[in-house]
């Protein structure tokens, strides 16, 4: 079929069938095209289907006259899931790349995200698989993932501050989502000022994710053989693991809110919800240790935090530290970052090597005499993970 | 070594910390210190004590598994499998045990397998071994293969080793009941050699005997009540436990099924040939089946054919005679202690009804083997499952009858047989009492009695002096007869309300020997007992030694359940017709029934013979000394006669019963004399 006919053809129909009949088409060609080429540098029928895709299933091609309504729009999504759940597993994310690949593009981004939320309540496996892998594709923490995030943080965590069922079972229904999502997560809410706090519900799913499945964790590490980068969740949540806690017990001390007095809605916290959040990463930080102890045989192991990562997070450390000491002067918490640090980087860069294990330990025993109890769980990550 | 040891406790005690505030960080700390020290003990078993205390069954499991896998050596670690094994053997709802349990359930197969048999190697107490080696190869049935044969090796090697071990020894006990129906049941492969397996048969026949026959443990409290309750005493009989056992190993349920169960596996390795269903068809068919086994070994000559003959049998004899033993000697069924709570069945020889001509006493012969001409048993119509008492009599009868006249049996059945215990013996001897008096050997039967007249108590010591009685009166030693019996009715205490009527007498019919089965009860024994009594003296009324007296008391005793033996009072009559005159100075103190009264004012007339009649109290030999010799001096004695009578008729309500108790009271040793 030619580019004219398939065009003519198409405009003369109706919305829902136009729609159809366009993602009927683009899949045909790609079955058909198979193992020929490379997708994105595709064959002579690439901008074909390029243009099909944005006229009659973007609704965003200058040429396109028809509008859709928000109902309509809603029978687009609907068209799609059930088009993504039916369609061959290898043209999946052809499709997908398709309609999505291009960057920047604004209003593919906000069908995106309205799908993928649909996804997430209609539990599309399909869907969620092609928009984690899109995410992984585009980098965890690049803007349009973190958009997608924050809208989908947005719709789930915030407007209904109850824990949500779609999201507790998402796990089951896609992993390699509830991995880079996660990954997203801390970005958006990384955790190291009173301004990034993830949302209560947030980190509980984000708890209960973790710990109910040890192997989420390197579900974006076990896709790098077929999609070259990765990002792993294990430094974001280890962040939160370690500057959660101390920026926790600021909060609780008096006077201290005032000290970095915000505006931002859910960085009002009072005691009851800070003792709480302090629980919920103590069982956060137990997950992620136990998912580093089941990834430590995997030979992936090392995707999962490296020691870059590791030296960022003792920048971000000591930072919060010296504010911390700054807005406190007569803080209980004396750390002693220099020791962190040191013992960091002996650890991440020399994980093999006995004997740092035992300097380790002896001078993470020095330290803890100093009883600081927030270190704890940075020590611990340095033992098992890096 | 100080410092990482050092480190080791520090990280411990951290975690220690954490283990009430906060089980997260009590656990992240403990994965941190266990990358840091992978080889250190004390860390993984503080994760699994922290798992526990959590009750987190999976984790637990995983961690005990990891131990086991890493730290084979360390003792504190067998002592935890050690009080798993221990959870997983008890079946106790105590919460800590299921706990355990289900730790243990929540870890692999095979590592399962290998705790059982690993702690099983360590372990010292054979005993303790043998009991994991049986819960391993519960579990695991491929283990049999393996283990089994071994098992079975080291229990009869610990049997062994304490020389008087009785046959029910805990050692016998998981031997015979646990490991041989386990191997057996599945997973035994190879085909065992024949003398193994009867090695084994042995070993569980002279178990199960020994066991059901073990005297009762004595709690008198509650066994009253219990009997009272019960039907069925013999089975709620409270056996006293095994030793060295646990009490939930201690439940022997269902003693009889499980032999039998192990009888049919045994047999089935042997190749025999059953009838299916034979251990809950009739005795006859039982016997039949043995009969019909017998003789086809017969023919075939085999071995194997007698051997299971023999087996078969021995197992339906003890189960038959047990069954038998049980119920007629309550006494000993239900433990001595209970006294004389329950009552013991009697079995004795019944008299032949009475004849107009006297037949000939029934002679002690030898008895047939064969069964055909076997005399009838006339059970109690109070026995209320007669029908069953008398086939398990007879059926252990017959059986024992084989084991021990054919030659192919004998000598097998008498080695079995030497190995049983006094107890049992105690039992056979019981039941050889009454196969010796029911084939007719009352010389037997009487040796047989001496052996337990002293030990005897209660309601036992009736019995046996009834058998003894009875045996004596077959063998014509009629005044020892008569001597026991009147001990015997001594000893009954007198009831005026006792009416026999409600007692249905088995009505023997036919000519031949006869056997009765009572129920030891007063009721059910006088009536023997003054039988017996008149049975004797009417022997002695044929006899050449008559004389008055023994027919005055055979008509006295006659009064008993008059007019039930009127024909023979006739006869009585007849006697005295014929001698022409009867000489009885104590008639007036016995003899109250109006047509006996009546029978001797006839005598008295010329129609009656005129029998010089002397009955009066005072002789009238006397009386005609004390009166003038003058004419018409007979006729005053006439009156006194007939007053006499009269008045007599006019004592008529007093009770007969008593009547004659006295006269058996206060003419004993005239009595005696007599016979």
């Amino acid at each position: 079929m030619s580019y004219g006919s398939i065009m003519k053809r198409l405009q003369r129909l109706e919305f829902p069938d136009c729609t159809r009949e366009a993602l009927e088409f683009i899949t045909e060609t790609f079955s058909s095209q198979e193992g020929a080429a490379i997708p994105g540098l595709g064959g002579d029928k690439e901008p074909i289907l390029a243009e099909v895709c944005q006229a009659f299933v973007l609704f965003g091609s200058k040429r396109s006259t028809k509008k859709l309504s928000a109902l309509q729009e809603l029978q687009l999504l609907q068209l799609l899931c059930e088009h993504f759940r039916t369609a061959l597993e290898k043209t999946k994310y052809q499709i997908f790349n398709l309609m999505f690949g291009a960057r920047g593009d604004e209003q593919a981004n906000t069908l995106l995200t309205k799908l993928v939320s649909m996804a997430l309540s209609v539990s599309c496996t399909s869907v969620l698989d092609c928009a984690a892998i899109w995410m992984q594709d585009r980098n965890s923490h690049s803007s349009d993932s973190l958009q997608l995030t924050k809208q989908l943080v947005e719709d789930y965590c915030l407007l209904f501050p109850d824990p949500s069922n779609m999201f507790q079972k998402l796990p089951s229904i896609s992993p390699l989502f509830v991995c880079n999502f996660t990954t997203s997560v801390t970005s958006v809410f990384p955790f190291h000022d009173v301004e990034s706090i993830p949302p209560a519900s947030l980190l509980e799913h984000v708890t209960t994710w973790i710990t109910s499945d040890c192997t989420l964790c390197c579900e974006s590490v076990r896709q790098v053989a077929i999609h070259g980068t990765c990002s792993s969740p294990v430094p974001g949540l280890l962040g939160w693991c370690v500057l959660g806690p101390i920026i926790c017990s600021h909060l609780m001390k008096p006077g201290s809110s005032a000290a970095s007095a915000s505006n931002k809605p859910h960085s009002q916290m009072y005691k009851p919800s800070v003792t709480k959040t302090m629980t919920t990463l103590s069982k956060l930080h137990l997950g992620l240790l136990q998912s580093l102890d089941f990834c430590q045989s995997s030979s992936l192991s090392h995707c999962l935090l490296s020691v870059t990562d590791a030296m960022c997070l003792v920048k971000q450390l000591s930072t919060l530290l010296d504010r911390v000491r700054e807005s406190q002067s007569d803080s209980g918490v004396k750390v002693e970052e220099d020791e962190v640090t040191h013992i960091t980087l002996e650890r991440s860069a020399s994980r093999t090597r006995k004997g740092s294990q035992k300097a380790l330990a002896s001078q993470q025993h020095i330290i803890s005499q100093a009883a600081v109890s927030q270190i704890d769980n940075f020590y611990s990550f340095a033992a098992t993970g890096i | 070594m100080y410092d990482s040891l050092s480190d080791v406790d520090y990280l411990v005690m951290r975690a220690r910390q954490y283990s009430k505030t906060d089980q997260y960080a009590a656990k992240a700390w403990l994965i941190t210190a266990k990358s840091l020290f992978p080889t250190s003990f004390v860390i993984q078993f503080e994760s699994y004590q922290v798992e526990k205390a959590g009750r987190n069954v999976n984790e637990a499991a995983k961690q005990l598994e990891e131990m086991f896998r890493n730290f084979p050596n360390e003792r504190q670690l067998w002592e935890e499998v050690q009080n798993v094994l221990e959870a997983l053997q008890t079946d106790s709802s105590d919460q800590r045990q299921t706990f355990l349990t289900e730790i243990f359930a929540a870890i692999p197969t095979h590592i399962q397998c290998q705790m059982l048999l690993s702690v099983a190697d360590k372990i010292s107490s054979t005993l303790e071994q043998c009991r994991l080696l049986l819960l391993a190869m519960k579990n695991f049935p491929n283990l049999v293969q393996e283990h089994g044969l071994k098992l079975v090796d080291l229990l009869i090697m610990e049997e062994t080793k304490v020389p008087g071990l009785p046959a029910v020894n805990c050692y016998r006990k998981l031997l015979v009941c646990d490991v041989m129906p386990l191997l057996l049941n599945r997973g035994l492969k190879q085909k065992l050699p024949a003398d193994v397996l009867y090695s084994w048969l042995r070993r569980a026949i002279e178990f199960y005997i020994s066991y059901v026959t073990q005297p009762s443990i004595g709690d008198p409290s509650s066994s009253v009540g219990a009997d009272l309750l019960s039907p069925t005493k013999a089975s709620i009989k409270r056996l006293p436990p095994v030793a060295g056992l646990l009490e939930r190993e201690n439940q022997v349920i269902d003693p009889w099924g499980s032999l039998f169960n192990l009888l049919l596996l045994l047999g089935h390795c042997l190749d025999w040939e059953f009838e299916p269903d034979i251990f809950n068809k009739s005795r006859e068919v039982q016997w039949q089946y043995i009969v019909s086994q017998f003789n086809r070994a017969k023919q075939t000559h085999s071995d194997g054919g007698y051997k299971q003959v023999l087996h078969m049998a021995v197992v339906l004899f003890i189960q038959s005679f047990y069954f038998y033993v049980s119920h007629v000697e309550a006494n000993i069924a239900a433990g001595n202690s209970s006294g004389g709570a329950t009552t013991p069945v009697v079995l004795i020889e019944g008299f032949p009804p009475d004849m107009e001509e006297h037949v000939p006493h029934p002679r002690v012969k030898k008895q047939k083997t064969d069964g055909s001409n076997q005399p009838p048993i006339y059970p109690s119509s109070s026995i209320s499952n007669a029908q069953t008492l008398v086939s398990n009599f007879t059926m252990a009868l017959k059986c024992f009858e084989l084991l021990n006249t054919r030659e192919e049996l004998r000598r097998d059945f008498l080695s079995l047989y030497g190995k049983w215990n006094k107890e049992t013996w105690a039992w056979i001897s019981n039941l050889q009492i009454d196969m010796a008096l029911y084939q007719g050997n009352f010389q037997d039967a009487i040796a047989q009695i001496q052996n337990f007249l002293d030990t005897a108590s209660g309601k036992m010591k009736v019995r046996y002096a009834l058998q003894r009685a009875c045996c004596h009166y077959c063998l014509r030693n009629y005044s020892k007869a008569c001597e026991l019996v009147l001990d015997l009715i001594q000893t009954i205490p007198e009831n005026d309300s006792l009416d026999c009527e409600d007692v249905e007498k088995p009505n023997p019919t036919g000519s031949g020997r006869h056997l009765l089965m009572l129920q030891c009860t007063e009721k059910e024994i006088l009536p023997y007992c003054i039988q017996l009594l008149v049975a004797s003296l009417k022997e002695r009324m044929y006899s050449t030694h008559c004389s008055d007296a023994v027919l005055a008391h055979l008509i006295i005793l006659l009064q008993n359940d008059w007019p039930q033996q009127e024909s023979l009072f006739l006869n009585v009559i007849k006697h005295i017709q014929r001698q022409g005159s009867f000489t009885y100075n104590m008639f007036f103190s016995y003899v109250f029934v109006v047509d006996i009264l009546e029978e001797f004012a006839f005598l008295d007339t010329a129609e009656g013979g005129r029998i010089n009649l002397d009955i009066l109290p005072t002789s009238t030999k006397t009386l005609a000394q004390q009166r003038t010799v003058t004419r018409g001096v007979n006729k005053g004695v006439k009156e006194d006669f007939r007053a006499a009578l009269e008045k007599q008729v006019g004592r008529l309500q007093e009770p007969c019963q008593r009547i004659i108790r006295k006269f058996l009271r206060e003419e004993r040793t005239a009595f005696l004399q007599n016979m």
